[in-house]
């Protein structure tokens, strides 16, 4: 807790722009700006035992910017390191609209973190505000899913032990989320996150939404292309928290290939892509697909696949939990507590128990050296 | 996880809930610290009085300050002005959560009743930690509501948004408050409404009233049949004209007087910061329609314990949580209940006009702090605020201001340093100037 409690000191005013830059000081996030009489009881925190005089003794506690690990569409994602602590963070900069203040996506991003603390949720430890930046101070984790199968040699494909962990950590985030009411709906390898602890945490909550009541505004712009459940593409608008599942199936997929399983490159395609390994829908096994915006009569006729034979390596349990992932009709697929309950996930505690044995340092070397952002 | 582990891990919870003492002492702090920093400002400018004058204005005047007839900072310096107390901060606060209610709907359309509640419980958050002397409400409102649209999913450009503000010339007067607020909330911008609760019990009676009703946790041997039929004996409303109609109508009728008071009273009032949203939409069902309320207590929990005190159920577990539920619940009715619009109650307009000079007064002297607004505290009171003298105080306002985002900060930083200097540069120097001449 404490490390997440960053003080400025109070000559700080007179730092200049070069020193913000290699050095991001934060202002007292969690902080009144009403420090003495010491008699802020918020229920359940520590601050009110703050007095004015331990703020003023607070280190400029700030936090060391080392390289960029990515771009974002409203971010840039720096590595950094707590000076105080030694602790890694991933800092994740906002780049602040002077037209419009604030985006719109970080207040989602910031307001949705705040409230979902899971262990498969990347944790948001800290918010700091600078002269024209917003920095989200997250946790930090080595890599994402996708760089993750293209550091594993064998064509990005995972072996099956690791495949079973990380479909059950991602599923149980997705559980989390819809639990609170929360639409992620950008799910894909580049938003799941691994450490060297082989956690795997879902990250960059800028396009999730919380859903209520109704559900039909919904814009239909939003999950990437080869992730989108087909319902989507269809131009669904009043879909819900089944469009997670269908990416989470993609993804099972993708990590037993190494490649997208429908990596579509327009609306249509992306659909075709979809059509002709899961079936062409019908109005007889689809009822009220033609009514969809996006519905066309003459799709091509596609018949069902075995998704065996794309996925030679998969077991029996295995296909028959993605067959319910990837159920092209949005109220037939599997809901995220169910799958957790699937019986593919019952050797799981066997499993990781046999792999600890042999592994000492980490996960099995699974992620090999140091990451190569 | 259940419904109330998920309430209580939001930050609605953990950082904006209270009891009523300890929101009362916060707010009481609050406010001793803004009139502690008034008095503070105050202090300062005299004694900036004091000790600059003379270097300029030495042979004439020696102690310009005691002259009679002053001028502005100089009335402001000597008089200590009228500081709000917290109840007089909490009523104009409250006057202005009204008015995001009424700005909201002056789009076309109106903005949903979520994103005005979740503005008017931005404003409600940040003026428990913040006092009306030190921001004024009048530019924190529209800030809040902008806010409000970003968080919950109603974003619209911010001209567009400003275009509906009245009194705003510029839209980054509606921005520029931005960091303080957001910094206010704690960057928590999640605010969990009691109107999808309504829905939902208003849903399930309808169910039931269909005959397609479930039974409650408890109460496993009704049958959806046997609901119906209870839910149809209901008490009628003795004040209702049409006891006759149907049972849907009574639930229509129910629901939208629910969800009126959870419009108005529900966000006007402490409620949020005291009760759950289950908490509030029951307590508002409640007062719109007592024994329909009070069945939607029998079928999930079980009846109340009879009066006459021979009951054998009166200490059993269900009977004892609908005791301690019924009497949280009718707490939480009563502050409902209190609640009355300033509109239609004249000796709160005219006690909300007192109020407002007040705060006119008191930001009259937080412009003459010569350390800017919010600088008093962060300097602590060991510094000497006036190092670069009074007049240049108002440079040092522009001075790097680590908190600032640059643009909506400079803009509202200038607004203040025009202000600021029309009101003690400008003027001292014309004072000085007539007390050379004399």
């Amino acid at each position: 807790m404490d490390n997440r409690r960053i003080r400025t000191s109070r000559s700080d005013h007179t730092s200049t722009c070069l020193e913000i830059a290699s050095s991001l000081v934060a202002p007292r996030t969690f902080l009144f700006s009403q420090p003495s009489k010491g008699s802020l009881n918020f229920p359940l925190r520590r601050i009110s035992t703050l007095s004015r005089s331990t703020m003023d003794k607070s280190q400029p506690s700030s936090f060391q910017q080392l390289e960029k690990l990515g771009e974002g569409t409203y971010a840039t994602v720096f590595k950094g390191k707590n000076r105080q602590t030694g602790e890694m963070v991933a800092l994740k900069e906002i780049h602040l609209d002077s037209e419009e203040g604030t985006p719109s996506t970080a207040i989602r991003e910031i307001s949705l973190m705040k409230e979902l603390k899971h262990e498969s949720i990347v944790s948001l430890y800290d918010v700091i505000h600078t002269e024209n930046k917003l920095m989200l101070v997250f946790e930090y984790m080595d890599k994402d899913l996708k760089k993750y199968m293209d550091s594993r040699g064998d064509h990005g494909q995972l072996d099956y032990v690791t495949i079973k962990s990380f479909m059950h950590q991602l599923l149980r985030g997705i559980a989390f989320c819809h639990e609170n009411r929360v639409l992620h709906r950008d799910l894909k390898p580049q938003n799941l996150l691994i450490n060297k602890k082989g956690q795997l945490k879902l990250a960059d909550f800028g396009l999730a939404r919380a859903f209520g009541i109704p559900v039909n505004t919904f814009s239909n712009e939003v999950v990437t292309l080869w992730y989108r459940a087909p319902d989507v593409l269809l131009g669904s608008r009043t879909y819900n928290t089944s469009i997670d599942i269908w990416s989470a199936g993609c993804i099972m997929a993708e990590m037993y290939t190494g490649r997208p399983l429908f990596p579509g490159t327009t609306n249509e395609d992306q659909l075709q892509k979809i059509f002709r390994l899961m079936g062409t829908p019908s109005e007889r096994s689809w009822p009220g697909i033609s009514q969809f915006p996006e519905y066309k009569p003459n799709f091509h006729v596609y018949a069902t696949q075995d998704l065996r034979l794309i996925l030679p390596q998969i077991d029996q349990l295995g296909l028959d939990l993605l067959n319910r992932m990837l159920q092209l009709r949005p109220e037939m697929r599997i809901s995220a507590p169910d799958a957790l309950r699937h019986p593919w996930f019952n050797d799981l505690p066997q499993l990781q128990a046999q792999m600890q044995q042999p592994m000492v340092g980490g996960y099995g070397g699974m992620v090999g050296g140091q990451p190569n952002y | 996880m259940i419904e109330d582990d998920i309430y209580r891990s939001s930050t609605q919870f953990r950082l904006w809930s209270f009891t009523r003492d300890s929101l009362q002492s916060l707010r009481a702090n609050t406010n001793a610290l803004a009139v502690e920093r008034i008095r503070a400002t105050q202090r300062r400018v005299r004694e900036a009085v004091r000790s600059t004058t003379p270097s300029t204005v030495e042979a004439s005047t020696p102690n310009p300050s005691d002259a009679e007839g002053g001028g502005k900072p100089d009335v402001i310096a000597r008089k200590d002005v009228v500081c709000l107390t917290p109840e007089e901060e909490l009523e104009f606060v409250g006057y202005y959560c009204e008015q995001t209610l009424e700005l909201g709907e002056t789009y076309k359309p109106s903005l949903p009743t979520a994103v005005r509640a979740t503005a008017i419980q931005y404003l409600r958050r940040f003026y428990i930690t913040n006092s009306v002397m030190t921001y004024h409400p009048k530019s924190i409102m529209p800030c809040a509501l902008f806010l409000a649209t970003k968080s919950d999913h109603y974003y619209m450009p911010l001209q567009e948004f400003a275009n509906g503000v009245p009194g705003i010339t510029n839209s980054d007067e509606v921005i520029a408050p931005e960091f303080n607020l957001t910094k206010g909330l704690r960057f928590t911008f999640d605010v969990r409404h009691p109107f999808r609760g309504l829905e939902g019990g208003v849903m399930e009676l309808q169910a039931i009233a269909q005959g397609s009703g479930k039974p409650g946790p408890h109460h496993p041997e009704k049958t959806p049949e046997g609901l119906m039929q209870a839910l149809l004996a209901v008490t009628p409303l003795d004040s209702s004209p049409d006891k006759q109609r149907s049972i849907a109508i009574r639930i229509a009728k129910a629901h939208s007087k629910a969800r009126e008071i959870l419009k108005t009273a529900a966000q006007m009032t402490d409620a949020y910061f005291l009760y759950t949203p289950s908490q509030i939409w029951f307590s508002a069902f409640l007062l719109a329609d007592r024994p329909l309320a009070e069945f939607y207590l029998d079928i999930k929990i079980g009846p109340p314990a009879a009066d006459d005190g021979v009951n054998a159920d009166s200490t059993s577990p269900l009977t004892l949580i609908r005791a301690k539920l019924v009497s949280t619940l009718s707490n939480c009715s009563q502050l409902l209940k209190s609640y009355r619009p300033v509109s239609s109650d004249p000796d709160k307009r005219k006690s909300l006009k007192g109020i407002a000079k007040k705060v006119y007064q008191c930001q009259q002297v937080e412009k003459l702090d010569p350390v800017g607004l919010g600088r008093a505290q962060k300097r602590g009171s060991g510094t000497p605020a006036s190092a670069t003298g009074p007049v240049g105080g108002a440079d040092a306002i522009s001075e790097s201001d680590m908190e600032r985002v640059a643009k909506k900060r400079r803009l509202e930083r200038e607004r203040k340093e025009k202000e600021t200097r029309d009101i003690f540069g400008g003027e001292l120097v014309a004072q000085r100037n007539k007390g050379a001449a004399m």
